[in-house]
C-alpha cells in the first residue's frame, strides 16, 4: 500500500507560478479527491504527481520514496484521462496490455492480467474491438482498465467523467468507488463537479487559484466551510449568503436582527461586517407571515420531485430554499423563511473567513 | 420554404431553375474541352506517322495506330549522345524518388513529432526557420547548395540528388506532420508516458499507425514532385543519375534534322505516367488526408 505525499510543491510555466508551496499528505488506500473551478491547478498538480509535469521546487513522495524526478513509468502510478486516451490504432486487448509489453512482462502473466482486469470491468466481449467501435462509457471502462492492469498502488483520475452522459456518469461513477474499495490502492481524483467529490471523497481537497483553500472529509466540507468559496462551491444549489453588520450579538440583516451566537466560535466585536451562510435545505418555507425569519416573496418554484426548489427575492437580495414537494407554494406567495441559529455559517466579510 | 397540410416541405432550387443548372455544364464542359485539347493532341500525335502530321490535320484521329514512336521513345531516342531512349531516364527517376520520398518523410514527422510533443526549447523558433527556408525560391539557393556538395563529395552523384531533395522537402513535409501530430490530443502521449513508452516507441507504436493519411498525403505531394523536378536532377545529378525529365528535355532538343514530333510526344506521355497513376490511385488516400486534421481519434 502507497501514500503520497506533497512537500512545499511549486510549479511554474516560464515565469508563472501555477502552484506554490502545495504540501498535503495522502496516506495509503485513500479515495482522495481534488476540487476546484477550470483553471486552479488542479490537473497540473496530478500532472506532477504522474511525472507528466516538470516540478520547479519542492518534493512528491510516493509510498515513501522521493520521485519528483522520476520517469512516469517508475512511479508505481495508473492514469485516467477525460478523453480516454485509447490508443486508436490498437484493439481494446493491445490498449490494455501495451504497458505490460513495454515493461517486458511475460506472455502468459499479461494475458492472465488482461483476461482478470477484462472480467472485472466487464469488458471481455470488446477486447477485440478498436476503441472506434466503442461507446464513450464503454471506452472509458477500457481506460479504467488499462489503469487497474499496471497494478498500481496510486491511481490518478484527471476529470475521467467529464465527457459522459448524466445516467452514465452515475453509473460509472459508483464502479469507480467499487473498484477502491475493491482494490484498497490510494486513489487521486481529480474533478470540478462536487457531487463526484462528495460521492467518491474519503477526503477532499478543494482548490482555487493555485493554493488549498480547504481539506476535509465531506462532511467538514459541506457542512464546516472555510471560507465563502468553499461554502459557495460545494452544495447545490448554492449556499445562500446574507451581508450583515453585528449588533448586540445579533446580525442585522437588512433590518432584521438574526441570532448568531451560537454559529460563532468567540464573539464578534460591536459593529463588525459579517457575511451570514446559510444553506437552501436548512431553510423552512412558512406560508404563514406571523411565523418568524426573513420576510421574501417567491420568485419562482422549481419542482424536483423529490423536493421543491424554491427561488425567493426580497429586494436585491435573492435566496433559495428546499421544501418538501407537498408544499403548497407558488410565483408571488409573500412567506417567511425561517432560519436556525445552529445551521449558519458566519464569515468575515473581508476575508471570507469562517469566524 | 413552404409547408402546406403536413405535406413534406417544398425544396425549392432543387431541380428548379434548369435553365441556370444548363448554363453551368456548359461551361464546365467547354472548360473542360479547352483543358484538354492539348492532352489530345499530343496523344494523337504520338500515334500518328510524320506524314500525317506534316499534312497538318492537327485535331485528327491518326489514320494507323503506330507504337513505333512510342518504342523507340523509350528505347532508341537519341538524348545528346546516347541513344538509349528514355528508360535510362525512368530507371534513374526512380532511384531518385523513392529514396527521397522515404527520406523527406521519415525526417519530417520525426522532426514534426519532436516539435510537437516534445516541447523542445526553442521549438518555434526551429520551427519559422525552417518554413522561411520553404520560402526562398529554389533557383537562389542553387549555387550554394552545389558548392556544399561538391565539398563535401555529393555533387553529382545519386546522393547528391537525393540529399537536395530531401533538404528541399523537409519545411513542408515537417509543417504538414506538425500540424498533424498537434491536432492529437495530447492525453494519449501522457498515457503512452505513464504506460512506459519512450521517444522511439510512442512514434513507431502509437503514432506511426495513426498517421497513414498523412504519410498518404506528404507521399503523394512529393513523389508527384520529385518526379516532375528538372532543375536539381539536371544539376546535381550530372550525366549518370539524369531523371527522365531532364532525358526527355534532350530528347526534345537535340533533334538532328527532321524533328520528330511523334516520339517527342510520346515521350512526353510516357515521362507523366508515374504522376498520373499516383494522382488517379491516390486521390480518395488524399483527400482522407487532408481531413483527417479534423477528425479527433
Amino acid at each position: 500500500m502507497t501514500g503520497v505525499q506533497l512537500r512545499n510543491l511549486g510549479i511554474r510555466y516560464g515565469q508563472v507560478e501555477v502552484l506554490k508551496g502545495i504540501d498535503l499528505d495522502i496516506p495509503a488506500s485513500e479515495f482522495i479527491v481534488l476540487l476546484g473551478p477550470s483553471g486552479c491547478g488542479k490537473s497540473t498538480l496530478l500532472n506532477a504527481i504522474a511525472g507528466l509535469q516538470d516540478v520547479a521546487e519542492g518534493q512528491i513522495l510516493i509510498g515513501g520514496h522521493d520521485m519528483t524526478s522520476v520517469e512516469p513509468k517508475n512511479r508505481g502510478i495508473a492514469m485516467v484521462f477525460q478523453s480516454y486516451a485509447l490508443y486508436p490504432r490498437m484493439s481494446v486487448r493491445g490498449n490494455l496490455s501495451f504497458g505490460l509489453k513495454v515493461a517486458k512482462v511475460a506472455k502468459p502473466e499479461i494475458e492472465k492480467r488482461v483476461a482478470h482486469v477484462a472480467k472485472m470491468l466487464q469488458i471481455e466481449p470488446l477486447l477485440d474491438r478498436k476503441p472506434s467501435e466503442l461507446s464513450g462509457g464503454q471506452r472509458q471502462r477500457v481506460a479504467i482498465g488499462r489503469a487497474v492492469v499496471r497494478d498500481a498502488g496510486v491511481f490518478l483520475f484527471d476529470e475521467p467523467l467529464s465527457n459522459l452522459d448524466a445516467q452514465l456518469r452515475s453509473d460509472l461513477r459508483v464502479e469507480i468507488k467499487r473498484l477502491h474499495q475493491r482494490l484498497k490502492s490510494t486513489m487521486i481524483y481529480v474533478t470540478h463537479d462536487q457531487i463526484e467529490a462528495m460521492t467518491l471523497a474519503d477526503r477532499i481537497v478543494v482548490m482555487k487559484d493555485r493554493i488549498i483553500q480547504q481539506q476535509g472529509t465531506p462532511d467538514e466540507i459541506y457542512n464546516k466551510p472555510a471560507n465563502t468559496f468553499v461554502a459557495r462551491f460545494v452544495g447545490s444549489p448554492a449556499m445562500n449568503f446574507l451581508e450583515g453588520t453585528v449588533r448586540n450579538g445579533e446580525a442585522i440583516v437588512d433590518g432584521e436582527a438574526l441570532r448568531i451566537a451560537s454559529a460563532l466560535s468567540s464573539p464578534l466585536a460591536e459593529g463588525s461586517k459579517v457575511i451570514v451562510g446559510v444553506r437552501p435545505e436548512d431553510l423552512v418555507v412558512h406560508a404563514d407571515e406571523a411565523a418568524p425569519g426573513l420576510a421574501v416573496e417567491i420568485d419562482v418554484v422549481e419542482p424536483m420531485g423529490s423536493e421543491k426548489l424554491v427561488w425567493c427575492k426580497r429586494g436585491s437580495i435573492g435566496m433559495s430554499a428546499k421544501t418538501p414537494s407537498s408544499a403548497k407554494v407558488k410565483s408571488g406567495d409573500k412567506v417567511r423563511l425561517g432560519l436556525s441559529e445552529d445551521k449558519l455559517h458566519i464569515f468575515d466579510a473581508e476575508t471570507g473567513k469562517r469566524l | 420554404m413552404t409547408i402546406t397540410n403536413g405535406q413534406a416541405p417544398v425544396r425549392r432550387n432543387a431541380y428548379a431553375a434548369p435553365f441556370s443548372r444548363v448554363l453551368v455544364y456548359a461551361l464546365l464542359i467547354v472548360l473542360a474541352i479547352v483543358a484538354l485539347i492539348p492532352l489530345y493532341v499530343m496523344i494523337v500525335t504520338a500515334f500518328k506517322s510524320m506524314e500525317e502530321i506534316r499534312s497538318g490535320t492537327l485535331l485528327s484521329l491518326p489514320h494507323a495506330f503506330s507504337f513505333e514512336h512510342w518504342w523507340k521513345a523509350w528505347n532508341s531516342a537519341c538524348t545528346g549522345l546516347r541513344c538509349e531512349g528514355l528508360k535510362v531516364g525512368f530507371v534513374n527517376s526512380f532511384l531518385i524518388t523513392i529514396p527521397s520520398v522515404a527520406l523527406a518523410i521519415a525526417a519530417g514527422a520525426v522532426t514534426g513529432y519532436a516539435l510537437s510533443f516534445w516541447r523542445v526549447r526553442f521549438a518555434n523558433v526551429l520551427f519559422a526557420v525552417l518554413l522561411i527556408g520553404g520560402f526562398f525560391p529554389y533557383q537562389v539557393l542553387i549555387y550554394p547548395l552545389v558548392r556544399i556538395t561538391s565539398t563535401i563529395g555529393l555533387f553529382n552523384s545519386l546522393a547528391g540528388v537525393i540529399a537536395v531533395h530531401v533538404v528541399f522537402a523537409l519545411p513542408v513535409v515537417t509543417l504538414l506532420f506538425r500540424n498533424y501530430f498537434a491536432s492529437i490530443p495530447i492525453d494519449l502521449f501522457k498515457a503512452a508516458r505513464v504506460d512506459g513508452a519512450g521517444y522511439w516507441r510512442f512514434f513507431f507504436w502509437i503514432l506511426l499507425p495513426m498517421s497513414v493519411p498523412m504519410i498518404a498525403v506528404a507521399g503523394i505531394l512529393q513523389v508527384t514532385f520529385i518526379w516532375n523536378d528538372y532543375i536539381v536532377g539536371l544539376v546535381f545529378g550530372g550525366i549518370n543519375y539524369a531523371p527522365m525529365t531532364v532525358q526527355l528535355n534532350n530528347i526534345v532538343h537535340s533533334t538532328y534534322g527532321e524533328r520528330e514530333y511523334n516520339v517527342e510526344m510520346a515521350a512526353t506521355l510516357l515521362t507523366s505516367v508515374i504522376p498520373l497513376l499516383v494522382y488517379f490511385t491516390s486521390g480518395r488516400w488524399f483527400v482522407r488526408g487532408v481531413a483527417s486534421g479534423a477528425v479527433k481519434g
